[in-house]
Order: structure tokens, then C-alpha cells, then sequence
């Protein structure tokens, strides 16, 4: 698709305003595949790679992390700018801090394993495991925010602040990609981010716990006091 | 050589028609593009992103009054430099800015779909664009009266 040709298909999107304030999503996830077909199928492949990279719906609950490193690297490999490879990269960073802080909530020891994780500061923030900030606090200034909710079990602060510090850092992306297929991909991660929120539900989220609980329990539910 | 000079002042004649054509028919396709996506968004007003996606051609129109002009003053080997020289920078000016001009328009055309009161000012930078074309215009229709010969 020619540079030029992403503006039919960008300004066929309507404006995403905010994140919080939003109660449902500005264009269904029909409609959006819909207007999305306008990409050629080469944008289109690495599209679905990203969100299939991005988002973990998919997976189920026994994820086999060494493969999804191995698939993360592999798609990666496939991106075709810089631009592209420096948002998945700054993602999977981030995934990569969270479970290494809560690992450390958790008085976990540092990875022994030299590729524990995905994205580009793994091997750092191993060998910065006794920092509280993992050494990153100026690269990712929430760190903080995320230690202490970790610690106060404040879930659902903590989730907020994860899903703000993406929103602006695609907020950030939009000021450098206006009319290519970066500026697509930033729009539909910016439509998942609000899908996600918006499709927050305390039922189904409460259902889901007593089914984990139960599947790590086993055998052992029975023997519990009721 | 001689030749070679009579060559230069006729690619001077037709270079602003021929360079606001390009970059008139390149502005155009990328507003009438977010035109297009816009619509598929809306649900009316539909004839005002058409209308604003024609915005840049009035820069093929203006080669165009200047080809007329250079052409009247004759192509020798006194005239053809000059001719040269103000065809083709007239040209590229009207060109590029038919271009960008394209561009602010599609950004227009985006934010007055997402917040329609802002319509008319949403296309200020692009007015301010066509304000440069016409100073080119304006100073090429100038530096063709003082061609000498």
C-alpha cells in the first residue's frame, strides 16, 4: 500500500477521545475489520501478528513461555520498520518489567535463566533485580506507582496506571505517524486498549478467579473447609 | 547550443503547467483519499470534504496563466534563460506546494469529521499554503514583465 493510501483508510476512523471516560468503543471490532480490509494482505498479516503478539486472549492458561519468547523474536524479525520494532520492543519491555516486579513482590530471586523474558531489556533488568525501580525508573517513570499498588494490592489502580502508560505512549507515537501503517497499527492497539476497559466485567472476572482457583486446587478442593 | 538554450526556454514555458498539473493532481488525490475514508465515517456534510479535496488545484490553474504569459514574450536566445529560470522555480513552487497543501487538507478533512464546528479553521493552514502559491504566482507574473527582449 503507497504511503499516501492509508488516508482513506485513517480518516475512515473515528476519533478515539479518551481511555477512562470512554463506556463503549468508538467504531464496533466488525466494523473496524471491515475498514482494516483496505490494507493490503502484507499490512494485514503483520497487523494480526502484532495483535496476536500484543494481546494474550488468545493463550490459554498453560502458556508455554519459551515458545512465546521464540514466537516473539520470530515476529519481531518480520516487522519491516524501526518505528514498528521500537513499539513492539517498548511493549514487551514493559511486560517484562510488570512480571519482574511482581516476581519480586512475590520474594522471587532473579531469573537464573540468561533469556527468562521478550523485548530488549530482559538481560538488564536481571542484573539490576536488587534495584527497587529494576534500574529503570527513567525509562519507565510508573515503576513506582506499580511498586507501591503492588504492595497495597490496589488491582485495579494498578491496572490503570499499566493501561495509561501505554495510552500515552501511543499518544506519544501519534505525533511521528500520521498517514502510514504505523499510525494504523497505533489505532488499533489504541482501540484495544478502550475494548479492554470497557469490556471489564466484575462478574465474569469473578467467575474466572473461582475457576483458576479451583483448576490450581486440583484434587485438594475437597479436603478445604467449607 | 543554441538549440540546447531554445530547448531550456520551452521546458521553461511548459514547466509551471506541467509541475502544478503533478503536484495539483497529487494534493488532490490525497484529500479527495480523506475525503473518501471521511464519508465512509459520517453519516452528512459529505459535499464540503469534496469541495475542500479540490483545493489543490488552483495551483495547475495558476501554471497554467503563467505558461500564457512566458509563451507571449517568445522563445530566442535573449529570452529563453529568463523564461527557463522562472518557469521551472514557478513550477516546482507551485508543485510542492500543491502538494503539501494536499496534505493539510486531509488533516482538515480528519479533524473537522471528529469535531465539525471547526470546519472553517481547520482549513486556515491550508488557506495559508494557497496564500504562498499565489505569491509565487504573483512574482513570477512580475519577473515575466521584466524579461528583456
Amino acid at each position: 500500500m503507497a504511503d499516501n493510501a492509508y488516508f482513506t483508510l485513517l480518516t475512515s476512523l473515528p476519533h478515539i477521545d479518551s481511555l477512562f471516560s470512554s463506556k463503549i468503543t468508538a467504531i464496533s471490532r466488525f466494523q473496524l475489520d471491515k475498514r482494516l480490509s483496505m490494507l493490503t494482505s502484507d499490512d494485514q498479516k503483520k497487523l494480526v501478528m502484532i495483535e496476536n503478539l500484543l494481546h494474550w486472549d488468545h493463550l490459554g492458561d498453560d502458556v508455554n513461555e519459551k515458545a512465546l519468547i521464540r514466537q516473539a523474536e520470530r515476529a519481531r524479525a518480520t516487522l519491516g520498520t524501526q518505528a514498528l520494532r521500537d513499539l513492539i520492543d517498548w511493549r514487551l519491555d514493559m511486560r517484562t518489567v510488570v512480571a519482574a516486579l511482581r516476581m519480586k513482590h512475590a520474594g522471587k530471586p532473579a531469573p537464573s535463566e540468561a533469556k527468562w523474558s521478550y523485548g530488549s531489556r530482559y538481560a538488564y533488568i536481571r542484573s539490576h533485580w536488587a534495584s527497587p525501580t529494576l534500574g529503570l525508573g527513567g525509562a519507565f517513570p510508573w515503576i513506582s506507582k506499580v511498586n507501591e499498588y503492588l504492595r497495597t494490592s490496589k488491582c485495579v489502580e494498578l491496572e490503570k496506571v499499566l493501561l495509561q502508560a501505554v495510552w500515552d505512549h501511543l499518544d506519544h507515537m501519534t505525533m511521528k505517524h500520521r498517514n502510514d501503517f504505523e499510525a494504523v497499527v497505533i489505532y488499533v492497539l489504541r482501540w484495544n486498549l478502550v475494548a479492554r476497559w470497557t469490556t471489564y466485567d466484575t462478574e465474569k472476572a469473578h467467575v474466572r478467579f473461582q475457576n483458576l482457583i479451583k483448576k490450581s486446587l486440583g484434587d485438594f478442593q475437597h479436603q478445604l473447609p467449607q | 547550443m543554441e538549440n540546447f538554450i531554445l530547448m531550456l526556454g520551452w521546458a521553461g514555458i511548459f514547466a509551471p503547467m506541467a509541475l502544478g498539473s503533478i503536484g495539483s493532481g497529487f494534493g488532490c488525490s490525497v484529500a479527495g483519499q480523506a475525503a473518501c475514508g471521511a464519508m465512509l465515517d459520517v453519516e452528512s456534510g459529505y459535499g464540503k470534504f469534496i469541495g475542500v479535496a479540490a483545493m489543490p488545484s488552483s495551483q495547475g490553474i495558476l501554471g497554467i496563466v503563467v505558461m500564457f504569459l512566458l509563451l507571449g514574450h517568445g522563445v530566442n536566445m535573449t529570452t529563453a534563460p529568463a523564461i527557463f529560470g522562472i518557469g521551472l522555480l514557478a513550477g516546482l513552487a507551485l508543485m510542492f506546494t500543491a502538494m503539501y497543501q494536499g496534505h493539510a487538507i486531509a488533516g482538515a478533512i480528519n479533524a473537522s469529521k471528529n469535531k465539525p464546528e471547526i470546519f472553517g479553521l481547520s482549513i486556515a493552514p491550508a488557506a495559508i499554503v494557497e496564500g504562498f502559491s499565489v505569491f509565487t504566482f504573483v512574482f513570477a507574473l512580475v519577473l515575466a514583465g521584466n524579461i528583456p527582449g
